[in-house]
């Protein structure tokens, strides 16, 4: 097994963990700031681990390029949903959840 | 390998159906315009699994992305005049609880019909030596689907934005004063996004229309793209295009009229009505493209800029005026009934 191919599945394999993480947090998080932060957090990680597996596979770097053009899209884009969602909720008055003192 | 990708299939296949329930289903509008957003989006990732790249791209593009937008757009419209919607969901008759039956009949016996149709239709596509492949390089172009969609069927497409156009002459008149501006500002963070994203929109959807010669892209998919970069600098605060300006209304039909004069031309040069003589049909393809992807774009825009509530210097929507208009014919129908009930 070539060097790319091991580094290609140890990166997707890491990827797909942060993604499932993220998953995980947006499930169970208690409010909607932690889950934004849970999702776009991970899934920023989890898709740049992605196209560096993709990108160790690609034929030239022509391709290469493009991926990483795609995801530095997604970071702007989910950036930016995710301060307007928050935003939104701030303006909703919902308050940051706290721990309280019992727990 | 095989059965690992029969296996996403498998999944891709459920969750679509699942999240189709889902769209139905939801208590919420909201709730189901995200579904329906999502299940847009898996829909893209199942056309790319049947190697339906062009068809793929239009999908995420303005069947999940500027058709979601569209409806996120109605729905905080009829939040804000939640009395507009009582007014229509009223007026609607009395629905018969046969009506979801016969639909759920309906749907099963169409989607069986189609079934039949199509399923010989693949085994026929995936034999060797289909037509399209010899006559490809008569099209002028090198991209089968592109080769259908403006020359060997581009009945269809000229007919496909006729209608486009149709439901723009529609929402036109409903949308008579251009909004000035969002009722709430959206903050520097969408705006600095908007300065990055606009112009990088304009490149991607050039790009495609270019590539949609030899692979995957075009018009449809160009037009989308920058029709949603048109979207965000409206949701930013630029005046969307009034189309009470000569120079609008040219754009928006300039697609059909291009269309329709490379159509003609073919009858000048010695054939018939759209038919592109082989050498000249690169050129008349990417011509018409190029038209359509700007009219399209724009239609997409005004569409979407139709379905928003437009607001006067009092603050008030023009659904506020209708519906004290609407409030006071009532009370004159009330007062008619009345009168005739005393006699």
């Amino acid at each position: 097994m070539h060097l790319a191919d091991m580094m290609s599945i140890a990166a997707m394999i890491l990827g797909a963990f942060f993604f499932l993480a993220g998953t995980v947090g947006l499930l169970r998080f208690p409010d909607v700031y932690t889950r934004l932060h849970a999702l776009t957090k991970a899934d920023n990680l989890g898709l740049g681990l992605v196209v560096f597996g993709l990108a160790c596979q690609a034929e030239s770097w022509h391709v290469v390029a493009r991926l990483f053009f795609v995801w530095g899209l997604v970071m702007l884009s989910s950036t930016t949903c995710c301060h307007l969602v928050a935003r939104a909720a701030l303006q909703l008055g919902i308050s940051p959840w706290r721990r309280t003192d019992d727990q | 390998m095989t059965s690992s990708l029969l296996m996403l299939d498998a999944v891709l296949a459920l969750t679509l159906v699942v999240i189709g329930l889902g769209v139905l289903l939801a208590r919420d509008l909201f709730q189901s315009i995200v579904m329906f957003i999502i299940f847009g989006m898996l829909l893209g990732i199942a056309w790319c699994r049947l190697e339906a790249v062009d068809v793929a791209l239009a999908e995420v593009a303005i069947g999940a992305g500027l058709t979601g937008a569209l409806m996120l757009n109605t729905l905080s419209v009829s939040r804000r005049q939640p009395a507009a919607t009582v007014a229509l969901a009223t007026s609607t008759p009395a629905r018969s609880p046969w009506l979801p039956l016969a639909a759920t009949v309906f749907t099963i016996v169409s989607a069986g019909g189609l079934a039949v149709v199509v399923i010989p239709l693949a085994r026929l596509s995936s034999a060797p030596g289909i037509p399209i492949g010899e006559s490809l390089e008569q099209s002028g172009v090198a991209n089968p689907v592109t080769a259908v969609l403006l020359n060997f069927r581009a009945y269809d497409t000229l007919l496909e934005v006729a209608v486009l156009l149709g439901a723009v002459f529609a929402v036109l008149p409903m949308s008579t004063h251009a909004r000035e501006t969002m009722a709430r500002p959206v903050g520097g963070v969408l705006h600095a996004f908007s300065r990055l994203f606009v112009p990088l929109a304009a490149l991607v959807a050039t790009y495609l229309l270019w590539i949609g010669a030899k692979s995957p892209g075009g018009a449809f998919q160009a037009a989308a793209i920058l029709g949603a970069a048109g979207v965000l600098m409206i949701v930013c605060g630029a005046r969307p295009p009034n189309c009470a300006f000569l120079r609008w209304r040219i754009l928006l039909v300039m697609g059909s009229v291009v269309f329709l004069m490379v159509a003609v031309g073919g009858i000048a040069v010695g054939g018939r009505f759209l038919e592109l003589p082989p050498h000249a049909a690169g050129a008349a393809v990417m011509l018409v493209e190029v038209a359509l992807t700007v009219s399209i774009a724009l239609i997409l825009l005004v569409l979407f800029n139709g379905t928003s509530s437009e607001q006067d210097e009092n603050g008030r929507t023009e659904g506020e005026h209708e519906l004290t208009g609407a409030g006071g014919s009532r009370d004159g129908g009330a007062a008619l009934r009345a009168k005739e009930q005393s006699p």
